[in-house]
C-alpha cells in the first residue's frame, strides 16, 4: 500500500473549529446604528442579486428573450443576453395604476404568451437611451442623386408636411433612396421588389428607412408616383415614432400600444386592407401596422372642413367625420380613432398641428413631386436614339420656368397650331407630344394633363420617333430637323 | 351583405360608385367626370385586379424590418372592396361607405338642386346616422325635391 503524503503535517493544522473564532467574536461586537443599516442593505442587495441572478439562469437555458422579475417590490427588465437593463421604476408606478394595469392585462391577452411589456419597454428605452448618450447626428439622405433631388428639398417637404419631431436626431438615421432589386425572403412570402422599408436595429440606434427608387421611377402614372411616394415615407415615419419612440415616456408608450391593440381588435375597426391581410398567426403585427396607416392617414388628411380647423377639438371632429364617412364606421368608432392619432401626435410631436400642415399639403407636395416629374422626363427623353434630337429636348428642359410667360405660351401654341400643316405629322405628332409633356412640366395644369398620359406611352412614342428618324436620309433629317428647330425654337430659347 | 363605396374627386365632384361584397368587386358606374380619370384604371383593375402596398415583416436577431411591397389584390379578392378604398383615398379623392341599403338616399340627393360639395356633405351626414334619424332626413329630401319640382 503506497503510504498518503500530506502536503501540510497534521499537527500544524488548526483544532476544528477554530478557523472562524475570529470572525465569531467580531460578530458579537455591537455594531454602530449606521453601519448596520449599510449591511441589511448589502445583505439585501446580494439576496436580489442572488435571486437575479438564478432566475437569469433559468431564464437563459430556457431561451427566453426577455422578461421582467419583481423582487423586493422591484420590477427588473432584462435583454435578450441576459443583461439586466435597471430597474423599470416607471414599470413598478404603472403597475400600481388600476388603468393602466387593467391594460397590460388586456394587452398580455392579446399578445399571448409573449413578454410584449417588456420587449417594447426594453426596445424604447434603448432608443432614449442612445438618443441621449451618443449624441446622434441629424437624419441622412442618401441616394438623392439618381433622382436628380436635392436633399433640401426633402428637409423642406418634411419640415412643411410632417411632423419635425419625428426626423429629430437619435429618431431616424437616414432616408435613403436606393436602387433596390433585391429578393426578400420571409416565411410564407417572397418579395421581388419592394417600395419601401423601416429597419428598426435592435440595440437601439435610430431608425433607418429606405425608399425603393427604382420602383418609383417605374411607376406609369403621376398619380401613382405621388400616392406612392407620399405613402410609403409617411408610413414609415410612423413606424419610427409608434410606441417604441425614444421621445415617449413608458405611461405614453404604453397608453399608445393599448389604444392601437383595442382599435385593431375591435369589430368595427377600420378595415385597412393591409391590415386585414394580415394572417392571424402573425397578429402581434398587426396592432403596429393599424397604428401606422391610421397614423399616414390622419396626417395626409386634407379633406372637407379642414380648411376652418383652428384647434384639435376641431381637427379631431372633421377627421372623425372623414373615418366615419369613408369606412362606415359609427361616430363614436370614429372619434376613438381620430383620438388615437390626436394622443400619439401630442405625445410624439407635440409641436405639431396637422391642420396647418394640411394648409401646405398642396404646395410642399407639388414642390417635392416636380423634382420626380422633371427626372421622369428625362428619362423618357433618354428613349430617343438620335443625339440632336434628345440635346435639343433635354436643354428644353433645363430652361428655367421663368422664362415662360402665359402670354408666350399661348402664342406659341397659336404659331405651333399654325406650323402643324407643315411638318411631317409623325414627327409632328411626336414632338408636339414631348413639347406638351415638357411644357406642361411648368405648368399648374401639368396634373390634369400627367394624369392621363402614362409615362409608358410617352416612352413607346419616342421609340417610335427614333426609329422614324432612323429610317430618313440625311437631306431629310436637315428639313425636318429646321422645320422642328422653328417650330420649338422657343422651348429653348424662351422667346417667341 | 354588399357595400357602396361612392368616391368623389378632391374638389367634391361625384366620379362613381362601386359595388362589392364578400365576393370582391360587384359592379362599378362612373360619371363622367369620372370616366375621364378613372375610367381606364377601375377597368383595368376589374380584369386584373388592383395594385396596392402591403406589409410583411421580416424579424433577425440584429433588426426587424418593416417592409411595404407591391401586391396584385384579385377582384375576386374579399378584400378587394378595402383595397379600392384605400387605393382611391391616397389619391386624395374623398370616398362615403355605405350600405346598399343606403343608396337610395343617396339617388333622393341626387335629384336635388345641389352643388357636388352639398351633395358630399349631405350624404357624408346622412351615412352616420341612425335608421330614425335617416328617415326624417328622407322625408326632407322628398319635401325639398317637391319644392324644388314645383318652382
Amino acid at each position: 500500500m503506497k503510504p498518503v503524503r500530506f502536503e501540510t503535517p497534521v499537527n500544524d493544522l488548526p483544532p476544528k473549529g477554530a478557523r472562524f473564532s475570529e470572525r465569531a467574536k467580531k460578530k458579537e461586537q455591537p455594531l454602530d446604528p449606521k453601519r448596520l443599516a449599510m449591511c441589511e442593505s448589502l445583505k439585501h442587495s446580494a439576496k436580489k442579486i442572488a435571486t437575479l441572478a438564478a432566475f437569469l439562469g433559468g431564464v437563459e437555458s430556457a431561451g427566453c428573450a426577455s422578461g421582467t422579475l419583481q423582487i423586493a417590490g422591484v420590477a427588473y427588465a432584462w435583454d435578450k443576453e441576459g443583461s439586466v437593463l435597471t430597474d423599470v421604476t416607471e414599470l413598478q408606478r404603472l403597475g400600481r395604476d388600476p388603468n393602466l394595469e387593467d391594460m397590460l392585462t388586456r394587452d398580455r391577452e392579446y399578445y399571448g404568451s409573449v413578454p410584449f411589456l417588456t420587449s417594447t419597454e426594453i426596445h424604447r428605452r434603448r432608443r432614449h437611451k442612445f438618443a441621449e448618450t451618443k449624441n446622434p447626428r441629424p437624419v441622412e439622405f442618401k441616394g438623392f442623386e439618381r433622382l436628380d433631388l436635392a436633399p433640401e428639398k426633402l428637409r423642406d417637404f418634411l419640415a412643411t408636411r410632417l411632423p419635425r419631431a419625428w426626423t429629430q436626431p437619435g429618431i431616424v438615421a437616414s432616408i435613403a433612396f436606393r436602387p433596390v432589386d433585391e429578393k426578400i425572403k420571409i416565411p410564407g412570402l417572397e418579395i421581388f421588389s419592394y417600395y419601401g422599408r423601416t429597419i428598426h436595429p435592435n440595440d437601439g440606434s435610430p431608425v433607418r428607412i429606405e425608399i425603393n427608387s427604382e420602383s418609383l421611377l417605374k411607376l406609369d402614372a403621376q398619380s401613382e408616383l405621388e400616392s406612392y411616394f407620399v405613402e410609403a415615407l409617411t408610413h414609415e415615419l410612423a413606424h419610427a415614432n409608434d410606441w417604441h419612440a425614444p421621445q415617449l415616456d413608458a405611461e405614453q408608450s404604453v397608453r399608445l400600444r393599448h389604444d392601437a391593440v383595442e382599435l385593431v381588435s375591435s369589430p368595427r375597426r377600420i378595415k385597412f386592407q393591409e391590415v386585414e391581410s394580415i394572417k392571424d398567426d402573425s397578429r402581434q403585427n398587426k396592432p403596429e401596422e393599424y397604428h401606422a396607416e391610421l397614423m399616414a392617414q390622419g396626417i395626409n388628411f386634407a379633406g372637407p372642413g379642414i380648411e376652418k380647423v383652428k384647434a384639435w377639438e376641431g381637427w379631431r371632429r372633421a377627421f372623425a367625420a372623414h373615418l366615419a364617412a369613408s369606412y362606415g364606421l359609427p361616430a363614436g368608432e370614429a372619434l376613438k380613432n381620430a383620438r388615437h392619432v390626436e394622443y400619439a401626435l401630442k405625445s410624439s410631436a407635440p409641436d405639431f398641428k396637422p391642420w396647418e400642415a394640411a394648409r401646405n399639403d398642396k404646395a410642399a407636395k407639388e414642390t417635392l413631386l416636380k423634382e420626380f416629374r422633371r427626372r421622369r422626363v428625362h428619362q423618357a427623353l433618354m428613349e430617343i436614339v438620335d443625339q440632336s434630337v434628345r440635346d435639343f429636348f433635354t436643354h428644353a428642359l433645363d430652361i428655367p420656368s421663368d422664362s415662360f410667360s402665359q402670354e408666350a405660351r399661348a402664342k406659341s401654341w397659336d404659331r405651333a397650331n399654325a406650323l402643324n400643316q407643315e411638318v411631317d405629322d409623325s414627327l409632328d405628332q411626336v414632338f408636339g407630344l414631348l413639347a406638351t409633356y415638357i411644357v406642361n412640366e411648368r405648368e399648374y395644369a401639368w396634373k390634369n394633363i400627367i394624369n392621363v398620359l402614362p409615362m409608358s406611352y410617352v416612352k413607346g412614342q419616342a421609340r417610335a420617333f427614333s426609329m422614324l428618324w432612323q429610317s430618313l436620309s440625311e437631306d431629310k433629317k436637315i428639313a425636318a430637323r429646321k422645320k422642328l428647330l422653328a417650330k420649338y425654337r422657343w422651348l429653348i430659347t424662351g422667346q417667341v | 351583405m354588399k357595400e357602396i363605396i361612392l368616391f368623389f374627386a378632391s374638389d367634391l365632384e361625384f366620379l362613381g360608385e362601386l359595388s362589392v361584397s364578400e365576393a370582391g368587386f360587384g359592379s362599378c358606374m362612373l360619371s363622367q367626370a369620372g370616366e375621364k380619370s378613372l375610367g381606364k384604371e377601375i377597368e383595368s383593375m376589374r380584369l386584373n385586379g388592383l395594385k396596392k402596398l402591403q406589409s410583411a415583416f421580416k424579424v433577425t436577431p440584429q433588426e426587424t424590418e418593416h417592409i411595404l411591397y407591391e401586391a396584385v389584390i384579385q377582384p375576386r379578392d374579399p378584400l378587394f372592396g378595402c383595397a379600392f378604398r384605400d387605393w382611391i383615398l391616397a389619391r386624395g379623392c374623398q370616398v362615403i361607405s355605405l350600405p346598399e341599403s343606403k343608396l337610395a338616399a343617396w339617388n333622393k340627393i341626387l335629384d336635388l338642386p345641389l352643388d357636388p360639395r352639398e351633395r358630399y356633405l349631405f350624404m357624408s351626414g346622412l351615412s352616420c346616422l341612425e335608421l330614425a334619424e335617416e328617415k326624417k332626413w328622407l322625408a326632407a329630401f322628398d319635401a325639398a325635391r317637391h319644392a324644388a319640382e314645383k318652382t
